[in-house]
């Protein structure tokens, strides 16, 4: 089963995340904020991260400079922002962002990434 | 240009700067009083300040089309 | 009540009260960033929450208040007694809204007539921002999806208007919305805004408003000008910016998005049978990509529905959508979007929707297909777009050009290319041999692009092969365990709550171990048995051992370097180096240093903070460098080592270091010496002056380490680990500091005294030495008593004194004072008490209920004999009895 790691600070978000995710057969992991889904991404390779942008301690950008930082396998990550803009697009790919999601996102059009982004093919 | 009447008060091409005052003293002492726009190409700010508070009435449209347009979207009122 | 809402609910109250707290907090700091930072970020992330529900209420409000947030921050509004007091009544308004739910279901929620207005009065106190959004690009028709909400810049256009808007827009026509609030006094330049809107080109939609409510017309002045305009125009953004040139601080100007149009008037209707049957077959005819059927639905139901309701308002526009877009490729988004609009129209929530919505695997279902594959494009060129970028020597550069190369591995799989990876696989090679992203955007030219959305192959061409890894009955949350046997790795991964629960446990069994001497005691003194007393005692040694191996353990798990803070400094260094134009060589040492979790992650903020400061004022510029005979690069270091039980790291620069003069004078400025104190203080005593409360404002204020924070906040931060402090600076020379902290928080150790006939607990981490004094020894200078210990004149205090008690302290037999030597503001400080006695290690628990706010204790611990002890901490007592 694919492991995949849900970055956000508000509760509610995470778990609406979780019941998407798990409903599409991943199973989930949640950190609260970057330097605690640094800290688990050495625990465990995770296939993929959702992470947030605004968080305390460490935000999604910050995150992804670090994580991308490490010499291991780099998982894609799927970063999820309020902001529709193409500057805040542009900065997520620049942080190490493989896909970008407004807030709240659908979950199909979740699911449908997560499934790509890990290889899995087309929706029969 | 400014003609202040009983009722009616007629601008004349440019309602100024100068006729805000007046117009504002007119419009409060004749609170029914109309006015004919008809003449007028342009209307200053602080007069149309006047005419957006007083919430006066229009009795003639300018004939000019786009101070009509922007007028009527200022009083809130399509230009009849 | 679905959990995902009980969460929502219940982190909506934490958050409301958070916010509440800190809008209070915020009126007595109001210059305060970092409050206003946390506070900005609350409402943000709240109203996030509330969008996952429909509750454009509330969703619109807390935009509103964020919005506002947004501009106290950037500096664009400044905090003030109004804003904290709209805020708040917002707030109560969201809090209300909650209790709602929570009674009486989200079902219960009706739009209520307070919410705009409230949002209104949030906006009104937002100064217009010049250029806004002036870099975002619109959006094409393809694109958007529609609000649910009108944004607030466009609430006013008629839905006719917007419809014809959309029209220009879908025929690929760019507009720009644009607002212009001249400012009061501009008759007086000679400016007549008016006529200056009157000339902008290409308007096809305006409106002129006042600012505020006109007075009474006996008040009213004509020459104060307060009125806006906003207008849509054709012209190019570079036009309209022309045409304001001179006053560019005047307007707002942002390009038009069609998604920003799209949005529903009117009033709910009552639950329509037709609507749930016409959403139904709207989505099924979405997947199916059946659009001329749908379009056909959309006009018959049309037909059968009041005009003026919200739900013929959605699909007038899910009509004009359908009729704009090119025949083979509507626009998904915002045709799902209104159809799930609708849904809600209809009473179907649209969460519970979503969330039923099948993964895209599962087979038997009709899944979004045309969605997928304009998803795998998106991907697809999202991987290019990264590829792109220039290459810099970011030290994520390496990881950035892995994960895209992974992406594109996953979408070749998910295509069924799986034949290509090899020389994906060498091309993501080649590029981190060069350092380029160059190799791997040659692969990707030479690649076929994913079929597009019209061409792409029936669906059952695909390799079904869907997680090969995937073991039947394997539990969510566990996959470590599965994938492979023979990569097991070997750690264990757990959630600190169950940590924080073994700590506790061990923290009762301390204390309970700490009964057994008394038991000993008892049962030597009551009855009469020294051998059963020496036998308790016996094993009281061994489970003693056995407790702390286990608390050492426990803390073990916990430990984390301290490079988990360290390795943001070098980049971070870098460009404040860069920003300040100065050069710096950092050194760190000691990365592999561990404390506690909960210090570690309390280091990070007052470390940049530091770091900050020193590059902003303790290191000078190359020119004033060289011309002081120092080298051109400064040096910075960070070192971290272990000592005994504490981690120390030193931060410490070769600056300009700080003047003790300058500090005296500074802080005599602002009140916080006198001018007693002012010739008196050393000048260890002046440098010390940085930590006191509002001594680091207005001249530290600046571009990089000037939030408003100063090295009081840094220092409360260190003392909330029960860390230290220390300054060292010499003039000219550089800047030292000293960070003293507890490798680990759980257990404290603490000395017991007697004051008053009361035994009480002083932290063993203030304590410098017990030391008896002969009285003769005490000398009283200025009604003050000091002696001299080593050589350094220490000053005396009484514990009764500080604790409000005229009782002089006693003598023992010698007539001597025991008296306990405490740091205090890193100098030296002796307490007159009655006696010493044992040191102890305790759980301290902070003081609750009413007690909180008593000042100079640092809590309660339970004693192995059931009695509770005091425990005080000496700093705070001697600062609140100054």
């Amino acid at each position: 089963m694919k492991h995949i790691l849900v970055i956000d600070d508000a509760a509610t978000v995470r778990l609406f995340h979780r019941d998407i995710l798990e409903a599409g057969g991943y199973a989930v992991s949640e950190a609260l904020n970057g330097i605690e889904a640094l800290e688990k991404s050495l625990q465990t390779d995770f296939d993929l991260y959702l992470v947030d942008v605004n968080m305390p301690k460490l935000d999604g950008y910050g995150f992804l400079h670090e994580l991308r930082a490490r010499e291991q396998p780099q998982a894609p990550a799927i970063m999820v922002s309020t902001e529709a803009g193409d500057r805040d697009r542009a900065l997520a790919y620049a942080a190490g962002a493989n896909h970008y999601l407004i807030k709240p996102v659908r979950p199909e059009a979740l699911l449908a990434a997560v499934g790509l982004l890990l290889g899995e093919s087309h929706a029969p | 240009m400014l003609e202040l009447n009983k009722n009616r008060a007629i601008a004349g091409e440019v309602l100024s700067v100068e006729d805000a005052e007046v117009l504002l003293e007119w419009l409060q002492e004749h609170p029914r009083g109309t006015l004919d726009l008809g003449a007028c190409t342009h209307v200053h700010s602080a007069s149309l300040q006047v005419l957006m508070a007083t919430r006066a009435t229009l009795a003639v449209w300018p004939r000019a089309e786009s101070l009509a347009e922007w007028l009527g979207a200022a009083l809130n009122h399509p230009k009849e | 009540m679905s959990a995902l809402l009980q969460q929502f609910l219940a982190e909506g109250r934490d958050f409301l009260q958070s916010i509440g707290d800190k809008l209070l907090a915020l009126e007595e700091r109001p210059e305060d960033a970092e409050l206003i930072g946390e506070l900005f970020r609350l409402v943000h992330t709240l109203k996030g929450n509330s969008g996952l529900f429909e509750l454009p209420d509330m969703t619109r409000t807390l935009h509103a208040a964020e919005d506002l947030m947004d501009a106290v921050r950037d500096g664009r509004a400044s905090y003030a007694r109004a804003i904290a007091d709209r805020l708040l009544e917002a707030m109560d308004f969201v809090g209300r809204l909650i209790e709602r739910i929570e009674h009486e279901g989200l079902e219960s929620i009706e739009p209520d007539p307070q919410a705009a207005p409230l949002a209104q009065a949030l906006r009104a106190l937002i100064p217009a921002a010049p250029l806004a959004h002036q870099d975002a690009p619109p959006d094409s028709p393809q694109d958007a999806a529609p609000d649910a909400a009108p944004s607030e810049r466009l609430s006013q256009i008629p839905e006719a208007e917007r419809m014809t808007l959309y029209r220009r827009l879908a025929t690929g026509e760019r507009l720009h919305w644009l607002r212009y609030c001249p400012e009061p006094e501009c008759f007086y330049k000679g400016e007549d805004p008016f006529f200056q809107a009157m000339q902008i080109p290409g308007v096809c939609w305006r409106q002129v408003r006042e600012r505020e409510p006109w007075p009474p017309l006996a008040e009213l002045d004509a020459y104060r000008c307060v009125l806006v305009f906003e207008l849509i125009s054709t012209a190019e953004c570079e036009t309209l910016q022309d045409h304001f040139r001179y006053v560019p601080e005047q307007i707002e100007l942002a390009p038009l998005a069609a998604s920003e149009l799209m949005w529903a008037e009117g009033e709910s209707g009552d639950p329509d049978p037709a609507l749930i049957d016409f959403v139904r077959l709207a989505r099924e005819r979405l997947a199916a990509g059946d659009w001329a059927t749908l379009a056909r639905a959309t006009q018959a139901l049309l037909e059968l529905c009041s005009p003026s309701l919200r739900q013929a308002s959605l699909l007038r526009w899910l009509h004009l959508v359908l009729e704009c877009a090119p025949a083979h490729s509507p626009p998904i988004d915002p045709i799902d979007t209104l159809i799930e609009q609708l849904a809600t129209e209809a009473g179907m929530s649209a969460t519970a929707k979503a969330l039923q919505t099948p993964a895209p695997a599962t087979p038997g279902r009709t899944a979004h297909q045309a969605i997928h594959s304009e998803l795998l494009h998106e991907l697809w060129e999202a991987q290019r777009a990264v590829l792109l970028l220039d290459d810099d020597s970011s030290p994520w550069f390496a990881g950035r050009l892995r994960a895209s190369a992974a992406s594109l591995s996953a979408l070749l799989d998910a295509l069924g290319r799986a034949e290509a990876r090899p020389a994906l696989e060498a091309a993501l090679a080649a590029a981190l041999a060069q350092g380029s992203a160059a190799p791997l955007r040659d692969w990707l030219t030479a690649q076929p692009p994913p079929p597009a959305p019209e061409d792409r192959a029936p669906a059952s061409a695909a390799p079904a092969a869907r997680a090969p890894a995937e073991r039947p009955g394997a539990a969510p949350g566990r996959a470590d365990e599965g994938a492979s046997p023979s990569a097991l790795p070997r750690t264990l991964k757990i959630d600190q709550g169950r940590i924080d629960g073994l700590m506790d446990l061990i923290g009762e069994m301390v204390v309970a171990k700490n009964a057994l001497p008394y038991l000993a005691a008892r049962a030597e003194r009551d009855y009469g048995s020294r051998e059963l007393a020496r036998e308790i005692k016996a094993q009281y040694a061994v489970i003693n051992r056995i407790a702390e191996d286990l608390q050492d353990a426990i803390m073990q798990v916990r430990m984390m370097p301290v490079s988990f803070v360290f390795q943001r400094f070098p980049r971070l260094v870098r460009d404040l180096a860069h920003k300040l134009g100065k050069e710096v060589r950092l050194s760190m040492e000691g990365e592999d240093t561990e404390a506690d979790k909960n210090v570690i992650e309390a280091l990070a903020d007052p470390l940049i903070h530091i770091l900050r400061n020193s590059l902003d004022h303790g290191l000078e510029t190359p020119e004033e460098r060289r011309a002081a005979g120092k080298p051109a690069t400064g040096q910075l270091s960070i070192r971290a080592r272990q000592e005994s039980d504490r981690a120390i790291i030193e931060i410490s620069d070769d600056g300009r270091g700080i003047d003790p003069a300058r500090i005296r004078r500074k802080a005599y400025e602002r009140g916080i010496i006198d001018e007693t104190q002012l010739e008196r203080l050393s000048d260890q005593e002046a440098i010390n002056l940085v930590f006191a409360p509002g001594f680091s404002t207005a001249e530290q204020v600046s571009d990089l380490s000037g939030r408003g924070v100063g090295m009081d906040v840094v220092r409360s931060a260190i003392a909330a680990v029960k860390g230290g402090i220390e300054l060292r600076s010499e003039l000219g020379r550089g800047t030292r500091l000293l960070l003293t902290l507890p490798l680990s928080m759980a257990v404290t150790n603490v000395m017991m005294v007697r004051a008053q006939g009361q035994d009480y607990g002083i932290p063993m981490d203030s304590v410098v030495e017990t030391v008896r004094v002969p009285r003769s020894a005490i000398r009283t200078l200025k009604q003050r008593q000091a002696t001299v210990l080593r050589g350094r004149l220490v000053p005396l205090l009484a514990l009764n004194a500080l604790l409000g008690s005229p009782k002089p302290p006693q003598l023992d037999e010698a007539e001597a004072h025991a008296v306990l030597v405490v740091r205090v503001r890193g100098e030296p400080l002796g307490l007159l008490i009655d006696d010493f006695r044992e040191t102890v290690d305790i759980i301290l628990k902070p003081l609750g209920g009413v007690l909180e706010t008593l000042r100079g204790y640092a809590g309660t611990a339970l004693l192995g004999d059931g009695s509770v002890l005091l425990v005080l901490d000496p700093e705070d007592l001697v600062q609140c009895s100054n």
